[in-house]
């Protein structure tokens, strides 16, 4: 509905502007429309990937349509681009230059993950997923309290699930955003943004029965945004300043999903504590969805010049984040009721949660004489957790048992602050060096028992020339070091329960070593050919981990070429990435799983390694003085995903057993041969081909299943992501005024 | 080289005697319009400078702000006169401004640019991929954003004007930025996953991933990176585990499905 009339204002705004415009005088109106059909030849089947976010009609596709109407003093313009398409977007724009602007958009996004999906379930109502009873009771039937004659009741498991409905998978944004700026004088304006976003559909999630029932069901998705911004700006020739407010709002229209057990139709309680068997427990699971939650930002942003080359400028901001939305029960569980008295409610009546950040920088920029500049600065941002501190008895783990623990829940809150200092040096009037230092520190406390700071210093170096018309040249330098404060003592090993043996440090806050270079070529021999070379390369060294993620480093090298002949131009370009992390872990001891193993034997090693390699190319060829243009051009991408694993021998298990074949491999191609001709002056058409072909080699992923029941008691929805291959032929035609 | 301060202005019409074209083009663009005239009233002068040395020098380039190679700082301090506010107020002294790259690296003054915002290249993200060509291998990805769809361009996350942020990003945190599209995971929870509270790019990468949800590393090895607990997050996960839980489909995700944060009380693990 919102399509149609999107389209049906656009169509009246259209037709009544040339008449609200008539009277001027120097009115100019300019614009274009295309219109066109597509033929769509899916070589190997559709795949939702190939529209993941767009639409591709199979027949009629109005693209464009763009109306611009110009006076000297102001400008209106219409478009609608994919107009009745799921990825539709209209945009209008009016602006009386130098007093008022108006800028409204509204555009459809569409997000699909898979057309192959299948469920047993049902949604009943939105969010909640049901199967028949008597299934559910068959199967309990079946296993009884003790998880007997599994395999029977694996049959019929099964059974249903080759009986399984196609569920779609696939989202959908609407947003529509509006912004005004009105110069109430010449230095002050006034700006309104409106924005209101809804997403709706169905994506896929995991939602887990006991500890060996997996299940993915499709999670109903009903959620919008609405997020203003009102700002008074003022600037003068050597001052400007805005503040505002900025207030957001998120809606779930869901607060929970709920899902029946399929091997249990009644609630019951659990024959012991951490134990599951199939069909033990709850005859239902339910989930909490993404809370309502609202935000509101106060600012302040300033910019003074001092001096005739010197500025300050300030930013200052606190947000509060407000979470208060209804709490769920630890469990449905009726079963529990036994273990907790309080297990079907909620710990409070609402969440009662919140945060306030504030948020400073100042910074200075000061041209010190012509050839040298100082630039410096510092910024702080404090998140600071605000919410009303809950005590609970216990939980239900995943409504099967309840756990007598309990714990007062921490809240994380955290504070960064940086400064820095750098000097820029401009020699020869062609060459600039700068070089400078900074500071940066993060903080962290939680609850009680945490609290840890990282500070790093990074030294960086750069230099830009130009010493030639077709020469120039950019390279950074920049090392650091990041300390933590817990890194000889406290809260640094984790788990706890093995500290002094298992040096297990999270790569977010643990000591770490860094290198980075940038290098940067653009050559121009010649006015018309240009090429650009990039090194890039980034180096993380967690040296003091001696297990998690120990290194993590990155290279690439691209390649970008470009001709002009004439009319003709042609151009290519090439790259390369590597992208390679270690990481080590040690196993648990077996049985019982329960305590890390202090054997080095059981230690681990992983090497991930994603290597890409992308290039392609294209030409566009002008003929017959102009009126008539060929296209190619033609992209490779592959990224291929590595593993390597190792443990040392004489361990449990002693030795790790690799993939035969990579961990998951993507490629994507795109070839595209056009010809445009021109007709005359405002007519013209395109025709051509488009071949898109898309590849994925993935040893978990690659043509997922949905039954798993005998391989651990875990369905899925079947949500592939196949291989494609389509054609599309196409023919537009352009008309210009 | 600099106008002299102490010469006058001539206006449009002298200058257009000598540069038809850059009138014209002047006069057909965004600057050019009455609106604008009306709070900047010197025309070509606004920019350039005062003109008088210049033409009675019969058109000595060394008399007038020219902008050319060796002038990039003289150029973007004439843009900053009027635009040194808002979103390029953080411009001098920013990342692009200290690797000499300027305004006219970017934007057309004088010939009509793409939109609004006078772009040199067709689209913003063509633009910015002339010098960051290393981001197209990140956007052919399997996983991106739709910025190769056009739904999506780089100044959505960044501000290529300067910022007090790393990275140039267009708000006060990673994470603040997230938010405007993803609001769902901004909570707070009741349960945060801490390293999500602090940066969505300690486990996602925005530019582009070769995994599900622009993860930086595959699941479960990616979450291996921080637990280690007992039980099975040590656990190896090799050849021989293919069809378990922990690592078909979506690994750790089967069951710890609310990772971002939960809001339910029995949801430390993320499961529910």
């Amino acid at each position: 509905m919102k399509t149609t009339r999107a389209f049906w204002a656009m169509v009246v705004v259209v037709l009544l502007a040339p008449s609200l415009c008539a009277q001027e005088p120097d009115l100019q109106v300019t614009g274009e429309a295309a219109i066109g059909a597509n033929d769509v030849n899916a070589k190997d089947g559709e795949a939702a990937r190939f529209y993941e976010y767009r639409e591709i009609p199979d027949g009629l596709e109005f693209s464009l349509f763009d109306i611009r109407l110009k006076t000297a003093d102001y400008y209106l313009r219409l478009k609608a681009e994919d107009a009745g398409q799921s990825d539709e977007r209209y945009d209008l724009a009016y602006n009386r230059y130098g007093k008022f602007r108006l800028d409204y958009r509204w555009d459809r996004i569409p997000h699909n993950f898979s057309y192959g999906a299948v469920t047993p379930y049902t949604e009943a109502s939105p969010g909640v997923w049901t199967l028949p009873d008597g299934l559910q009771s068959q199967l309990q039937g079946i296993l009884g309290d003790n998880g007997t004659n599994l395999p029977q009741a694996m049959d019929v498991l099964s059974d249903a699930l080759a009986n399984a409905h196609g569920t779609p998978l696939g989202l959908e944004r609407r947003r529509q955003e509006l912004d005004v700026d009105y110069s109430l004088s010449a230095p002050m304006t006034l700006s309104l943004h409106y924005q209101d976003e809804s997403k709706e559909g169905y994506r896929a999630i995991g939602a887990p029965l006991g500890f060996g029932n997996v299940i993915e069901l499709p999670e109903t998705v009903d959620q919008n945004t609405r997020q203003g911004e009102i700002k008074l700006s003022y600037a003068k020739k050597n001052m400007s300043m805005d503040f505002g407010i900025a207030p957001s709002e998120f809606e779930n229209s869901l607060s929970r999903m709920l899902w029946d057990n399929p091997y249990r139709l009644t609630d019951q309680t659990p024959p012991g504590k951490l134990t599951y068997l199939l069909g033990n427990g709850s005859g239902a699971g339910q989930m909490a969805l993404a809370p309502n939650n609202e935000a509101a930002r106060y600012f302040f942003n300033g910019s003074f010049k001092v001096l005739k080359t010197t500025r300050i400028r300030a930013s200052l901001s606190y947000t509060q984040l407000t979470q208060d939305a209804d709490l769920l029960p630890y469990t449905v569980n009726t079963g529990l009721e036994e273990a907790y008295a309080g297990a079907l409610s909620a710990p409070r009546e609402t969440a009662d949660l919140g945060a306030d950040i504030a948020n400073a920088a100042i910074t200075l920029h000061s041209a010190i004489t012509r050839s040298l500049a100082l630039n410096a600065g510092y910024t702080y941002y404090d998140y600071d957790d605000a919410s009303e501190a809950l005590s609970i008895p216990g939980h239900a783990i995943l409504d099967q048992n309840w756990v007598d623990e309990p714990m007062d829940i921490g809240y994380l809150s955290y504070t960064r602050e940086s400064y820095y200092a750098n000097l820029a040096w401009t020699v020869w009037n062609f060459t600039t060096i700068e070089g400078g230092y900074k500071s940066k520190s993060m903080e962290r406390e939680r609850g009680d028992d945490y609290e840890g700071k990282n500070t790093e210093d990074i030294l960086y170096l750069a230099a830009t020339t130009a010493p030639l018309d077709w020469l120039s040249f950019r390279g950074t330098y920049s090392v650091s070091d990041r300390d933590w404060s817990l890194e000889n003592g406290g809260n640094v090993v984790y788990p706890v329960r093995n500290d002094a043996l298992f040096a297990f440090r999270r790569y977010h806050e643990a000591e770490r070593e860094r290198e980075e270079l940038t290098l940067n070529l653009t050559l121009m021999p010649m006015d018309n050919l240009g090429f650009s070379f990039i090194y890039l390369t980034a180096l993380n060294d967690y040296e003091q981990s001696q297990y998690g993620l120990e290194s993590d480093d990155h290279r690439s090298f691209s390649f970008d070429a470009n001709y002009t002949l004439g009319k003709h131009n042609f151009y290519a370009f090439y790259g390369e990435e590597e992208n390679e992390g270690l990481q080590s872990a040690r196993q648990t001891t077996f049985p019982p799983h329960d305590v890390i193993s202090n054997d080095p034997l059981n230690d681990w090693t992983a090497i991930l390694a994603d290597d890409t390699t992308t290039y392609g190319g294209g030409l566009d060829l002008a003929f017959m003085n102009d009126r008539m243009h060929l296209n190619l051009s033609y992209s490779y991408s592959k990224t291929d995903g590595k593993l390597l694993l190792s443990s040392p021998e004489g361990g449990n298990p002693d030795a790790a057993i690799n993939f035969t074949e990579g961990l998951d491999s993507t490629e994507y191609t795109v070839a595209k041969a056009q010809l445009i001709y021109k007709f005359n002056d405002r007519l013209k058409m395109s025709i051509g081909e488009w071949y898109e072909e898309y590849t994925l080699d993935d040893i978990f992923r690659s043509d997922i299943e949905v039954d798993m029941v005998h391989e651990g008691y875990a369905f899925y929805l079947g949500a592939s992501d196949p291989d494609y291959k389509y054609l599309v032929s196409f023919v537009q035609l352009i008309y210009s005024w | 080289m600099t106008a002299s301060t102490a010469a006058e202005y001539i206006g449009i019409q002298e200058c257009r005697g000598c540069h038809e074209d850059a009138a014209a083009s002047y006069g057909a663009s965004l600057h050019g319009q009455k609106g604008f005239a009306k709070q900047f009233d010197h025309a070509c002068e606004t920019c350039h400078g005062p003109g008088g040395d210049h033409a009675a020098a019969g058109g000595d380039a060394a008399k007038i702000l020219s902008f050319s190679k060796g002038l990039k700082a003289a150029g973007n301090e004439a843009c900053l006169q009027c635009h040194d506010q808002g979103a390029v107020m953080y411009f001098a002294g920013s990342i692009h401004d200290a690797r000499s790259v300027s305004c006219t690296d970017c934007h057309r003054i004088h010939r009509p640019g793409q939109g609004a915002e006078l772009l040199k290249e067709a689209n913003e993200v063509a633009l910015c991929l002339t010098c960051h060509h290393a981001m197209r291998s990140d956007l052919m990805k399997a996983s991106h954003h739709p910025m190769r769809e056009g739904k999506m361009t780089c100044s959505d996350c960044h501000n290529p004007h300067g910022t007090t942020t790393d990275d140039l990003v267009a708000a006060d945190s990673i994470n603040d930025k997230c938010y405007e599209c993803h609001a769902e995971k901004r909570g707070p929870f009741l349960w945060d996953h801490v390293p999500a509270r602090e940066d969505c790019t300690h486990c996602h990468n925005p530019h582009g991933s070769n995994h599900q949800r622009l993860l930086k590393a595959r699941v479960p090895y990616l979450c291996q990176r921080c637990h280690s607990e007992p039980r099975h997050p040590g656990t190896l996960y090799d050849a021989s585990t293919v069809n378990t839980r922990a690592i078909y489909n979506r690994a750790c995700l089967n069951c710890h499905a609310t990772v971002h944060g939960s809001n339910h009380p029995s949801g430390q693990t993320f499961m529910r």
